[in-house]
């Protein structure tokens, strides 16, 4: 076994709540707002549909394969080569999510607070930490998203309660003033982060009571989904839905308006402290997925040996991947929803599951059995 | 064991040199805090932008004996350039320390500036991080420069007089400052246009007895200028109302209460009606709450808005010395008022109409509630706006009439 920990349901729900509030409400309000206007919020509520889905096939699958990850069963389903070869995609995958998580990171921060900082600064030393989490496991990576999310959480119901007196919620309406088509194609924009939760896939088999994983996923989803809900309801509400399309970070400049009695203002910093740990443990998180997926690809022993090399992929990778700011927008918004929905999120888990059916009643392969002890 | 620690205490070492946030410092006697910036346009300037900078004054700390005055003063600077980043750069030529934007709130812009449009200021503050979306936006009567080099009378430094100012005003219902944005959601808001507190430099009236001139200028002591300076005075201009990112006009003090009725943002404040009984004289009546509710309606095609004002105050002072306080009276009184108060709302209406500004935001309202019926006007909306039939109601109560019923009679 290369991970011997162990987390709690509640562990996972956490870490699954995280990998998806932690970005998705920096960028994703004013790319909603830009599709769907003042139905932004409608959007935002829309957007867990596909993860539901996902969620669902990730626990069947589980459920098949007791004790396996994503990177085992895939092997067992589709046998060895193709199925090795979709678990490099998905170690891909994860490395991909996590160097944009990265990249984003960066730029934030070279944006918004140390302009003069070279980006690969914040890159590599946020890689660090995180290189380091992963070497120690996934339960020390849960354990400390226990604390972060306390701070995470608390800080963002913070913003958005100071900021209530600048709320005029007339620009919520009319609804669906420009029809349901854009109000569904501005959820995918949700949708692509919520499908992070495909990182159960990994992780299942380390919980301790995995009958309780389809109600952790459930919950992550939800909550992370009426969190960016109320968040996106907020800055339409101070903004209105055009100049909150115009936002490269609207959290930030959201945190910018608060100012209660000229004492009560300057709530960037904690923007700035949500976002490091919030970035910090996604980035971890997806870390140690591509590095467990790569260690259980090649039969390794132990994680150790792979997590150096990973880690120069990630920094490069989140260096390299865009040239500029627009470039990863224009990413985030147009390519990224159909990119991590049809294969990481959807697509992949479906074929795994078709073929799964397509064996089991056509060709009678028994699946669970075997691996039932594992 | 040991080599592991050695190596420990080497990196730990190592990365004292680096975490200690010496790196990159930036200490605040290296700094330029700057407090208010003025934004002019001078038309037909190769560098047509004009800033002026309000840079704090550090605290001259035990190497000044005298000198009257707390250290709360600012020093000015200006430069000017083709953008509003060059004029500042420009500036920054006469500034020993650098230009540290992230305390500002207040944008003064002239005249000039607004009516040319204020995209290229609005810009400026949204995309700099450095610049914050609560700073107040004030448009100048005429140059910011100006109102920047008006010396202050009561408050520590001009920026502090200003902020106080816009605050009384709001707290006496006069007009309305608006963060920048509040200014950038309206005037991205399709039916509504924005505006925002406007202000200007006035001679010092001339009833004072001068002698109040001669101590103030002494107070300052040696602040420079002297004199010349103490002569104008600042001074609230009523509002200011935009269509799109461009000045449309300015209202003056009683249309800017009209329009704050019609938005339904009166706080507190005075209002003066004619007595019921001597037509002549004088009743001065208080604002304590009020509320405002405009309902769009469409028939047949044709838009109409209908404005519900409930308005409650007390009677606060009374020049003539009939006894206001029977229930007739009050009752005759209270139609004054609803009267005074709906000439002030259409005549902000009016101004708005002449301005072809919609700054109550008609048509967001009509937006939510019929936006079919918007959809075909929108691209003409203002010009819309201006033949929409606007019905008043004002309901008016007076609760009190302070510490006294009516005025105790005066025997000859």
């Amino acid at each position: 076994m290369l991970e011997k920990g162990r987390i709690s349901p509640r562990q996972t729900g956490q870490l699954l709540f995280m990998t998806t509030i932690a970005t998705v409400i920096f960028f994703a309000p004013s790319m909603i707002a830009g599709l769907a206007g003042h139905d932004a919020w409608l959007a935002a509520l829309a957007g867990p549909m596909f993860a539901l889905i996902t969620l669902l096939l990730i626990i069947w699958l589980g459920r098949k394969h007791p004790g396996l990850t994503i990177f085992q069963y895939s092997e067992v389903i589709l046998g060895r080569w193709l199925g090795k070869t979709v678990a490099l995609l998905y170690v891909w995958g994860f490395l991909h999510i996590g160097a944009i998580a990265v990249r984003e990171f960066g730029d934030f921060m070279t944006t918004s607070f140390m302009s003069h900082t070279p980006i690969s600064l914040f890159n590599f030393s946020i890689i660090l930490l995180c290189a380091w989490s992963v070497i120690t496991g996934l339960e020390v990576i849960a354990r400390m998203n226990e604390f972060i999310i306390i701070l995470l959480v608390s800080f963002l119901l913070l913003i958005l309660m100071f900021s209530t007196p600048n709320w005029e919620l007339g620009y919520l309406l009319p609804f669906f003033s420009r029809g349901a088509m854009p109000v569904l194609q501005a959820a995918l924009i949700p949708a692509a982060w919520h499908g992070n939760i495909i990182v159960l896939a990994v992780i299942l088999p380390f919980i301790t009571r995995p009958a309780r994983a389809f109600f952790a996923g459930t919950a992550a989803v939800l909550t992370s989904a009426t969190l960016l809900t109320v968040g996106v309801i907020g800055m339409t509400a101070v903004f209105g839905p055009e100049l909150s399309s115009s936002f490269l970070f609207p959290l930030h400049l959201f945190a910018q308006t608060i100012n209660i009695g000229q004492i009560i203002t300057r709530f960037e910093s904690a923007v700035m402290t949500i976002w490091t740990a919030g970035i910090f443990i996604k980035t971890s998180v997806f870390y140690y997925c591509a590095a467990l997926g790569l260690a259980q690809i090649l039969n390794l022993k132990e994680v150790r040996p792979v997590v150096l090399p990973l880690g120069i992929l990630l920094g490069t990778l989140s260096i390299s991947l865009f040239e500029d700011v627009t470039m990863l927008v224009s990413f985030l918004e147009k390519t990224r929803p159909l990119y991590t929905l049809s294969l990481y999120s959807f697509g992949l888990p479906l074929l795994l599951f078709a073929v799964t059916l397509i064996r089991e009643k056509i060709f009678g392969s028994r699946f669970g059995e075997e691996t039932n002890e594992a | 064991m040991r080599r592991k620690s050695f190596i420990l205490i080497v990196l730990l070492t190592f990365s004292l040199i680096f975490t200690g946030g010496c790196w990159d410092k930036i200490e605040i006697e290296e700094l330029a805090i700057v407090r208010a910036v003025a934004i002019d346009y001078l038309p037909g300037r190769r560098a047509p932008y004009l800033v002026t900078l309000a840079v704090k004054r550090p605290a001259a700390i035990g190497k000044e004996g005298g000198g009257g005055g707390g250290g709360e003063k600012v020093s000015l600077y200006s430069g000017t350039g083709a953008s509003i980043e060059l004029a500042i750069r420009q500036a920054a030529f006469h500034i020993p320390r650098r230009i540290f934007l992230t305390h500002n709130d207040l944008v003064i812009v002239g005249r000039e500036m607004a009516e040319h449009g204020l995209f290229p200021v609005l810009d400026f503050v949204v995309r700099n991080p450095d610049m914050r979306l609560s700073a107040f936006l004030l448009v100048a009567a005429e140059s910011g420069h100006e109102i920047l080099h008006t010396a202050e009378r009561l408050e520590g430094s001009i920026t502090d007089e200003i902020h106080g100012l816009i605050e009384q005003a709001k707290e006496t219902s006069e007009t309305q400052p608006e963060p920048v944005f509040r200014f950038l959601r309206e005037m991205s808001s399709p039916g509504e246009e924005a505006y925002t507190v406007s202000i200007k430099t006035a001679p010092l009236p001339k009833d004072k007895p001068p002698a109040a001139n001669g101590g103030g200028s002494q107070g300052n002591g040696e602040n420079g200028g002297g004199n010349a300076k103490q002569e104008k005075i600042l001074a609230m201009n009523g509002m200011a109302v935009f269509r799109g990112d461009r000045l449309a006009g300015i209202l003056n003090h009683s249309e800017a209460r009209g329009k704050l009725w019609l938005a339904g943002m009166t706080t507190r404040g005075i209002m003066a009606v004619h007595d019921p009984v001597h037509p002549e004289k004088t009743v001065t009546l208080s604002l304590t709450r009020s509320q405002t509710k405009i309902t769009p309606s469409v028939q047949d095609g044709r838009i109409s808005f209908r404005v519900e004002v409930e308005a409650e105050g007390d009677l606060i002072s009374q020049s003539s010395q009939a006894d206001l306080s029977t229930p007739e009276m009050i009752k005759k009184l209270n139609s004054a008022k609803a009267g005074a108060i709906k000439v002030q709302m259409e005549k902000a209406l009016q101004k708005m109409r002449q301005l072809e500004t919609d700054a109550v935001g008609f048509g967001a309202l009509l937006k939510r509630r019929e936006p079919k019926t918007f959809q075909q006007v929108a691209d003409r909306w203002p010009e819309t706006f201006v033949q929409l039939p606007v019905e008043i109601h004002v309901k008016a109560n007076i609760r009190r009439t302070g510490m006294q019923s009516r005025p105790a009679r005066i025997t000859r």
